[in-house]
Formats: C-alpha cells, sequence, structure tokens
C-alpha cells in the first residue's frame, strides 16, 4: 500500500530530516561551540580596551578586565550547561518520536492483540 | 491521451488526487485522533481493555495525517520528470480527470490559487479561458507539449501560469486578447516567475531562523547603551529586495577587506537606505558570500534629527556622535550608517556641519562607516572638503532599468497592499514604471514609481489598483492626458476640433488641420511616444491669427487659456539667456523647463522665434526631436505631451509680395521656406525637426467681416450685465474692417476699433435713455462713422497701436 511504502520510505527520512533540523535549530541557538570558543572573554567588552597611563589605573583596568571575564565566563558556563541539558531532553523527546514513528503502523494491531488478551495495566 | 505525455494512473497523479480528496478532511482527522486517543485512555483507566484498540485505531488516522502533511498536500514534482504528470503542480493534478478537454483544464485552472493569481493580478481568469477553450479533447495534447516546453525554458514546476500561457499561445485571438489586456507575452512569463517567488518566500519564512548566530553571539563584543538610544539597528528588520548584487558584493568586499569609510552615492529615491537593508540582511544570513569577519556584524543606522534635536549646538553634537562611534568601535561587531550624511556634513536648518569632527575617523578608516549621500550633494561636499571625498570609498547606486523596477515592486506589493488595503494588478505596476518615468520629476527609480504606485492607491476600484488608477493619479495630480480618449465628450472635441477651433479664430484652415490631426493622433495613441505631441512652426505677418490658434487650442482642447506656456523669444537674444530657459524652478519659476515640469499637458508657444540666440535655437533641438530638455540640474523634463508652437514674423513681406504678384500659398510655401534658410534667418536643420511649417496668409476681406462679428459676440458678452444686445449693420461692418484693418499689423487693430465705435455708441444712448435694459441696439454706417469720425481718427488708433 502506498502509505506504508512512503511510510518507511521517504516519509521516515523526512522525519529524520526534521528531527535534525530541530537538533540544529537548537545548538545554533545555544551556539555551545561560540561560547567554549569565547569562554573567558570580556563580558559584552565591558572595560575591555587597552589603557595606557600610571600604573594605578592599569592595575584597575586590569581588575576590571578580570571581573569581566569571570563574569562572562560563568554566563557562558551557565548557558551551556542549559544548552546542553536543553538538548539532552530534546535528544531524548526525538529519539521517542523516531521509535513511535516506526513502530506506528504496527499500533492497530498491537492494540487488539492487548485488547483481546484483555490486560489492563494495574495501576489504572 | 498519450501515456508518455500524460499519465493519469501515474503514482504521483493518484497520490495528488487523494491529497486533494483528503485536504478538506485533514483538521478532522486530528481532532479524531486526539479523541480517540483521550477515548482508548480513559477506557483505559475505567478498566475496559477496549481502550487499547481504540488507542491503536488512533494510529490509522494519525499516519494518514502525517502522510497528507508531508506529502499529499504538495506532492514533490518528479526529478527529470518529461511527463505533464511529473511537473506539474499538485493543486491541478489532483483536479485534472483522465482525457481532459481543453475546456476542462481551464475549469480547473480557476479553482487553484495560482490561477487565482493570474485572474487578480493580470486579469487573466481560467474563466475566460473555459469559454473561448477548445471541447476536443485532441487540442489538449498541444497545450500540454507547449507548457512542458514553458517549463523546460523557465525551470521548476508547472503552476497554473504555466498552462495560461501554453493555453494563449494556442488561441487564434492571442494577440487581441493581449492588446486587451496591455500585456505581453514576457509579462506572463514574469507572473510566472513572481508567483514561484511568492511561494519561495512563503516557505523560506517557515525556515528562517529566530536568532541567526544564537544567544551568545553578541555577549563576546561591546556594550554600547549611547548607540542603541540614538541609532536603530537595521539587523533587526527585514529586507526583501534583492536586485543589486553586483554593487553589494562590492560593499561586501570593500568592508571585508578593512576599508573603513564606503560613500553610496545615488540620486534621491535610488535606493540607497534600502541597499544598506539588504547589507544587514546578507550578513545575517549563513550566505557563503560573506567574509566569516563581518558575519553577524550589526548595522546601526544613527537617526540625525533625533541627534541634532538631543543636544544644545555643534559642540555637543560632536561630543555625543564622538562616544557613540567610540561604543562601535570598541564593540567590534557594528557598522555605523549615517543616513542622508548631508545633514552631518553642511551647515543649514535642521542639519549640523561636524565634517572636522568625523574627517579624521574617516581618513583613519578603523571603523566601518557607511555614509548615504545625494549625488549632487556629494560634489558640492566634495568641492567644499575634498579631503572627505578623498577619504571614503565610493560606490554608486544607480537607478533600475524597467526589470529590476518591477521585481522591486513586487517585493514591496504586500507591504504596501497590507498599508493602503488593496490589491495592486501587474498592469498597475507596468504603468507605473512608464509614467512615473516621465511625469515625476525629483527621484530617480524604482522611488519614482514607488511613489506613484502608492499614490495610485487612492484611485482604486473595488479595491484593486489597474493601470488607469494609476493613470488617474498622475492626470489628477498633474493634469495630463496619459491615457487613449475614452471617454464620449473628449470624443466629440476630437472629432469637432476644426469647427470649435474656428469660434475663436477664422480662416487659416491648413493651421488649423494639422495642429488637430496632431491632436487626433496623439490622443487617438497613433504618435510616436518620444516626441512631443505635436511641433509646429506658423511663418506669416502680424495679425493673421498665429498667436490665437495656440491660445484656442489651449482653450479648446487643453482645459484652458492658462494652459499657454508663452515665451517671448525676444527675450532670449544672447547666449546667456539659455541658462533662463532651463533654469531650475526653485531659482526661475518662469524658465520653460520649469513651467513644463509643472504644467505637462499644454501649448508651449515660442512667440517670435527668429528674435532667440541661435545659441538658444540649438537648446531647443532636442526638446523638438526626443521631446525632453534636461534643466539646470540636469532633470530630463518631457515635453512629450506639449504642442510646441513657434511663430515668426520673418519674411511677412515676402509673402505680401507674392500675394501681390498673384501667387497662391501653396504655389510659393515652399519656396519661401526655402528663402528664410538662404537668408541665414533659420538653419536647415532647425526648421527640419518641426512636423509641419505653415505659413500664414493674410485674411481676405470676406475673413476679416467675420472677424468683426467674433469681436462683436465678445462686445454683446461685456454687454451681458445691462441686458443690452447690439448688432451692426452690413455695411458698418465693411466700413469698420476699412478702417480696422492695416497691411503692417493685420486684423490686430481691429479689435480696439470695434469696440470703440460700438461700445462707445452704446454708452452714448445708454446714457441719453435711448436704450434700456433688455432691449436691442442696431448700429447704424452713420453711428459708426461720426463715432469715428472718418477713418484719420482710425489711423490715429493705429499709430497709437504700433
Amino acid at each position: 500500500m502506498g502509505i506504508i511504502s512512503w511510510w518507511y520510505g521517504r516519509g521516515l527520512q523526512g522525519q529524520i530530516g526534521r528531527i535534525r533540523d530541530r537538533l540544529t535549530a537548537t545548538a545554533g541557538y545555544f551556539s555551545i561551540g561560540q561560547l567554549l570558543s569565547t569562554l573567558f572573554a570580556p563580558f559584552r567588552q565591558i572595560s575591555a580596551g587597552s589603557v595606557n597611563g600610571p600604573v594605578g589605573a592599569q592595575l584597575r583596568a586590569f581588575f576590571d578586565k578580570t571581573i569581566s571575564r569571570f563574569i562572562g565566563a560563568i554566563v557562558r558556563s551557565f548557558t551551556i550547561l542549559a544548552g546542553l541539558i536543553v538538548m539532552a531532553v530534546q535528544v531524548l523527546v526525538e529519539a521517542i518520536v523516531l521509535v513511535i514513528w516506526v513502530v506506528l503502523p504496527l499500533f492497530p494491531i498491537a492494540g487488539l492483540i492487548l485488547f483481546v488478551i484483555g490486560w489492563v495495566p494495574r495501576w489504572i | 491521451m498519450d501515456i508518455k505525455l500524460f499519465d493519469y494512473k501515474s503514482a504521483r497523479a493518484t497520490k495528488a488526487r487523494i491529497g486533494h480528496a483528503l485536504s478538506p478532511w485533514a483538521a478532522t482527522l486530528e481532532v479524531g485522533v486526539v479523541l480517540l486517543i483521550v477515548g482508548g485512555i480513559s477506557l483505559l483507566f475505567f478498566g475496559f481493555a477496549i481502550g487499547w484498540a481504540v488507542i491503536g485505531l488512533a494510529a490509522i488516522p494519525a499516519m494518514i495525517v502525517e502522510w497528507y502533511k508531508y506529502e499529499l498536500r504538495d506532492v514533490p514534482i518528479t526529478a527529470n520528470g518529461t511527463r505533464i504528470d511529473d511537473v506539474l503542480d499538485a493543486e491541478i493534478l489532483g483536479l485534472l480527470m483522465d482525457q481532459p478537454t481543453p475546456q476542462n483544464i481551464a475549469a480547473i485552472l480557476s479553482r487553484t490559487t495560482g490561477g487565482q493569481f493570474f485572474a487578480v493580478r493580470f486579469g487573466v481568469s481560467g474563466g475566460f479561458f473555459e469559454q473561448v477553450a477548445s471541447t476536443n479533447r485532441d487540442d489538449t495534447k498541444a497545450i500540454f507539449q507547449e507548457a512542458l516546453q514553458i517549463t523546460n525554458q523557465l525551470g521548476g514546476r508547472m503552476t497554473a501560469g504555466v498552462i495560461m500561457l501554453a493555453m494563449l499561445r494556442k488561441l487564434p485571438t492571442k494577440q487581441a486578447l493581449l492588446g486587451h489586456l496591455q500585456l505581453e507575452e514576457d509579462d506572463l512569463i514574469r507572473g510566472i516567475q513572481w508567483y514561484q517567488q511568492l511561494r519561495d518566500l512563503i516557505d523560506g519564512d517557515h525556515k528562517k531562523q529566530s536568532k541567526p548566530g544564537g544567544i551568545g553571539r553578541d555577549w563576546s563584543f561591546g556594550w554600547i547603551p549611547t548607540l542603541s538610544r540614538y541609532g536603530q539597528n537595521i539587523s533587526e528588520s527585514t529586507s526583501r529586495s534583492n536586485v543589486r548584487d553586483e554593487p553589494l558584493a562590492q560593499l561586501i568586499g570593500a568592508l571585508g577587506s578593512g576599508r573603513g569609510a564606503i560613500a553610496l552615492v545615488g540620486q534621491t529615491g535610488v535606493g540607497k537606505t534600502e541597499f544598506v537593508y539588504e547589507l544587514a540582511s546578507r550578513l545575517m544570513s549563513t550566505s557563503a558570500d560573506v567574509p566569516e569577519k563581518l558575519r553577524y556584524h550589526q548595522i546601526f543606522m544613527l537617526d540625525a534629527t533625533r541627534l541634532v534635536a538631543s543636544v544644545n549646538g555643534r559642540g555637543e553634537l560632536e561630543g555625543l556622535v564622538q562616544t557613540i562611534l567610540a561604543e562601535a568601535y570598541v564593540a567590534k561587531n557594528i557598522i555605523i550608517c549615517l543616513d542622508n550624511a548631508q545633514v552631518f556634513l553642511e551647515e543649514s536648518v535642521g542639519s549640523v556641519d561636524i565634517t572636522n569632527m568625523l574627517l579624521p575617523i574617516l581618513e583613519a578608516g578603523r571603523l566601518p562607516i557607511i555614509l548615504t549621500v545625494d549625488e549632487q550633494k556629494f560634489l558640492q561636499i566634495s568641492k567644499r572638503t575634498p579631503a572627505l571625498a578623498a577619504a571614503v570609498n565610493r560606490i554608486n547606486i544607480t537607478p533600475t532599468n524597467e526589470t529590476d523596477t518591477l521585481r522591486v515592486l513586487e517585493e514591496q506589493l504586500p507591504m504596501m497592499e497590507y498599508r493602503r488595503k488593496v490589491t495592486y494588478m501587474y498592469q498597475a505596476l507596468k504603468e507605473a514604471y512608464k509614467l512615473s518615468a516621465r511625469y515625476v520629476y525629483d527621484i530617480a527609480m524604482p522611488g519614482q514609481a514607488i511613489s506613484l504606485l502608492d499614490a495610485s492607491a487612492d484611485y482604486a476600484e473595488n479595491g484593486l489598483v489597474t493601470a488607469r488608477s494609476v493613470n488617474q493619479a498622475i492626470e489628477k495630480t498633474i493634469g495630463v492626458k496619459t491615457n487613449i480618449v475614452d471617454d464620449d465628450s473628449e470624443r466629440d472635441t476630437l472629432l469637432n476640433l476644426e469647427s470649435l477651433i474656428h469660434k475663436r479664430m477664422i480662416g487659416q484652415e491648413r493651421a488649423v488641420n494639422v495642429v488637430s490631426d496632431a491632436l487626433r493622433r496623439a490622443r487617438a495613441g497613433v504618435r510616436n511616444q518620444k516626441r512631443p505631441v505635436g511641433t509646429f512652426m506658423f511663418l506669416g505677418p502680424t495679425g493673421v491669427g498665429k498667436t490665437e490658434l495656440a491660445k484656442s487650442l489651449a482653450a479648446v482642447y487643453f482645459g484652458g487659456e492658462q494652459n499657454i506656456i508663452r515665451l517671448d523669444m525676444n527675450e532670449f537674444v544672447s547666449s546667456n539667456d539659455v541658462a533662463r530657459l532651463i533654469a531650475d524652478g526653485a531659482e526661475d519659476a518662469g524658465s520653460l523647463t520649469a513651467q513644463v515640469m509643472k504644467r505637462p499637458f499644454s501649448v508651449v508657444l515660442l512667440d517670435e522665434i527668429e528674435k532667440a540666440h541661435s545659441s538658444v535655437l540649438t537648446t531647443l533641438l532636442q526638446l523638438l526631436d526626443e521631446g525632453i530638455l534636461r534643466d539646470a540640474r540636469g532633470r530630463e523634463v518631457s515635453f512629450r505631451d506639449t504642442i510646441v508652437i513657434a511663430t515668426s514674423n520673418a519674411g511677412a513681406d515676402r509673402i505680401q509680395e507674392y500675394l501681390h504678384r498673384g501667387y497662391d500659398l501653396e504655389q510659393f510655401e515652399d519656396k519661401f521656406v526655402d528663402e528664410l534658410i538662404s537668408g541665414n534667418l533659420f538653419h536647415p536643420e532647425f526648421l527640419n525637426r518641426f512636423d509641419e511649417i505653415v505659413v500664414f496668409a493674410p485674411l481676405s476681406k470676406p475673413e476679416l467681416l467675420q472677424v468683426v462679428d467674433l469681436i462683436l459676440i465678445d462686445v454683446n458678452k461685456n454687454l451681458n450685465e445691462q441686458k443690452v444686445t447690439v448688432v451692426v449693420a452690413q455695411d458698418a461692418k465693411e466700413y469698420l474692417v476699412e478702417v480696422g484693418y492695416d497691411p503692417r499689423l493685420g486684423a490686430r487693430p481691429m479689435r480696439r476699433v470695434v469696440q470703440r465705435a460700438v461700445e462707445n455708441t452704446v454708452a452714448k444712448l445708454m446714457l441719453a435713455r435711448e436704450v434700456q435694459a433688455g432691449g436691442s441696439i442696431e448700429i447704424t454706417l452713420d453711428q459708426v462713422k461720426s463715432m469715428l469720425d472718418k477713418k484719420k481718427q482710425a489711423d490715429g488708433i493705429v499709430e497709437k497701436a504700433l
């Protein structure tokens, strides 16, 4: 039947493609690679410029920059962590979606068998 | 039907039909899936094992819905397909029956979105084709073959537009239909591509990333609080225009190579600002032609008015701009755009000159800055501050051609239609291009066409902006008649133009005929559109009706005598006077170009042309030849809706001489013109530019009697308030002709003589109470004689006139 051949052919390919696109979009949104490569860069370049002048001013600038780097590292680390969690959950969900896609045509038969057996989950 | 051409039972055709059958049920099936799952779970909850069967059953509609959404709704075309069912739009394929007739196909087209697009945008509907298409199945093959050929030529899928074009090409009345719709085949091809672009745009919007570059994209770049306050980040808005690939690549290349300051120079309306939007949009994309160092750079447009308004004086403004530029420099991912940069570079109302502050920054070239400047202003700035011109890389933005302008208009339409709540037809776009190029001054394409199209929305009929709406917009705003005649009263005027003119002037049949013919040709749409409506040289002595004909024409057809632009060419006797002829309207509102810009639909009367300097005549050559004249600012002023009449008294004595020797006008006309050329009064290249050279003969006695009658009509009009009517005896009229006509001045003194004789007589009679309101006075020869006393008295009047 046309629908079954499509389901396990182009349909499945399309589904995998959509899952890949969604995962790519999430990865792009969190831009983990970029955050890692700029992990210790000053956050929003606050006090990022080079300072020429007395030792005291240079020292103050150094501390400002260090604080800015520290803030940047914290913000980025949390974002990376959040991104990793979101992506892990998404991978899990997408895997379930893919499994459901594969087994969905079997659902009517499985449902019929379970109905015939007459099994009902106990917690219900 | 040949199965190699159209296989009704192919997999794709079958899927398209299933998709079409499912389309009304898709939403219902989705609801059904949810209900079955919820129902199944509920049954299980209450201990009924049948719930499993119900949940399992939900998989069937769920699968159908997925199949419909990702396959059947828009069945993809078959790669390298050669049959109709391989490439035909699924929307049409799903409706197509086995062995269709051309009429069946036409009926299907009107039910598809592609067909409706063509019906609305082009006025070409499936319903029309249904009426004219054949009912013979054998004719379908030729249409399909033609459609396949068009698809191969254009690439992509076979949409409703392709089928319509194929059907049109097979119609014997193709040319008549296209003519009626004011379209050409290329327009329909353009429409097919336009429809495809719209579909791609809709598909592209679904795939668009919400935050290109990711959440942390800008975290490593600088903090820009002042810039954010005074500038607009245009990277967050979208640009749809994409017509200037070459200068865009040039701009990206210049920015990528680190050449900091770039000036986009072009006329107003050319799209400099939109071009910067295009750049902003491109930098936010993943396009391969964007260098990595520029990717995700943001463009901030500085609002000059806001900056100038928020500070007191130049010092503060310089300080503020310096802060902004410093922020942008430290941020490292900012490109500054100074839109209308002249506001920062010259001192005038609403602008402050901060050149001295900007120049070192531009010369250093470390901060990418884009300046958009009007062409003329850039020349002025370059002249005043050459260092500034040297510090920037100039990129010229030229006006778009017709194809690109139409593309820009197509891209702008969704926004314009949303804003104005109208729908534009393609014919309106074409007309807007054509007419704005001719009548809209001061801005360039595509701005010209956009502004006219926007104004045309006010003349939409039932929400539809047609070519007629665009015509009306032009006609109402500048008073020019752009459309070919379609109004009964105007048709009558044109057909009876000669008799209408003769109500105001007597004789000169040939001159009246040639100007009437020129006007009829113009309004019937059969004239050369790239020249004035007519160009005429009227030669002849004074007082024979040369100027009067020009006035009559303006009054009868051009909407009143005020629509005559009259230049006494004896005021243009030196070469320096050329400047006055083409002066900018802001400096001299009376210049020829300025007057025609204001009133493009008028009679241009160049009186006593022989007195003008030869440089002035040379300047007029282009006007006579191409119907355009460049003004002092280099703008092309169109004379293509004017009738140009030059008059001259040159050789008037020779005309009299020929007539005295018994020649007819026709006999000596050509010889006379040759004499004017050989006598160096006119150069042959000047005279040859005129459509017709008409020699006016002095008026005959019977004609002069008719002139007296015309003057008496005017006199009676003046006496209308007193409710008195004047009738002059025939012998009295003849006497008036005798004393009022002068060989040197023609009929010119006649009006004064008649008015004096008649009005003075009436005045005396009224004062003596010999005539009452509502009465009629018959003036006899004796009364006229006594009033004018004798001919000497009339001569005195003539002398005064001289």
